[in-house]
């Protein structure tokens, strides 16, 4: 794990925070403890592939993916199905990352990102530098992974 | 009745879509779900649309290669192209006005983001 820098981590937290309560109408907490590695959890990653390389993920607990969905979706997590929650975090991932991407680049950069991809059980390896933050919402944590020394 | 093509891979960010659309104004529209830039040339060739909007980042074709497409096509030349994105920023934005997107929003998109434009379709 390294240091981020200090203005990135605070562009990362607030793409996050705004991400949160512009779609779910929920209110962030970023003093969360890690996220249990006992728990269900479900990830999401993808990669920044221009102008600058790394990858960002985050991992939710599976209880605050499927609560993620629900209020999406007005339905209960029973309606919703794997498909539908997997592609929920999926979204929220993609727009947090878009989001931190706008502003940490200069507006006359271009920039590219993967398609997200998501799964169960471990969040994917990332390459060092890494750096992992902790979040919660409606008393559920998350953890936000960022790798790729040009990102921090 | 106007007729909107969504085209985003996301089942969440089409849902999401057409809900705000709903939500500013566009409640009688017809809402005809795709998911990739493929399926959506498709089927504004095959049918008549008013309204496309179309995520950039899919599969199969990708929303720049759909405008790129589309503006290839003089058959199209009235329909009206929406990209909602979170891949925009200034330049990229530039870039897809300049293909011929009528408008290009950021990711999470509101109703009242979008009002502005449904009042100019509806």
């Amino acid at each position: 794990m390294v240091l981020i820098n200090a203005e990135t981590l605070s562009t990362l937290r607030r793409s996050v925070g705004f991400t949160f309560e512009g779609m779910l109408f929920m209110e962030l907490d970023e003093n969360a403890a890690e996220l249990c590695a006992d728990s269900d959890i479900v990830w999401t990653a993808l990669e920044v592939k221009s102008p600058v390389e790394g990858k960002i993920c985050i991992a939710f607990e599976k209880s605050l993916a499927i609560k993620i969905a629900e209020s999406l979706f007005v339905l209960s997590g029973e309606e919703l199905g794997d498909d539908v929650v997997f592609d929920a975090v999926a979204e929220l991932v993609n727009i947090i990352s878009g989001h931190f991407m706008k502003e940490v680049l200069p507006g006359d950069k271009v920039f590219e990102l993967s398609i997200p991809e998501t799964g169960e059980g471990c969040p994917p390896e990332m390459e060092e530098p890494t750096h992992e933050e902790n979040f919660s919402v409606a008393d559920r944590p998350f953890s936000l992974f960022i790798s790729g020394a040009q990102l921090m | 009745m106007k007729k909107v093509v969504v085209a985003d891979d996301s089942k969440t960010a089409r849902m999401f879509i057409v809900k705000c659309l709903e939500i500013a104004g566009a409640k009688d529209a017809e809402f005809v779900e795709v998911k990739d830039g493929l399926e959506a040339y498709e089927f504004v060739c095959n049918n008549k649309c008013d309204l496309l909007v179309t995520d950039l980042n899919m599969p199969k074709m990708s929303g720049k290669e759909l405008l790129e497409k589309l503006s290839d096509d003089s058959t199209l030349d009235e329909l009206s192209c929406i990209v909602i994105t979170s891949a925009s920023n200034e330049a990229r934005d530039k870039e897809l006005l300049k293909l011929g997107a009528d408008a290009v929003l950021s990711k999470p998109i509101s109703p009242m983001s979008v009002a502005g434009i449904i009042e100019v379709l509806f």
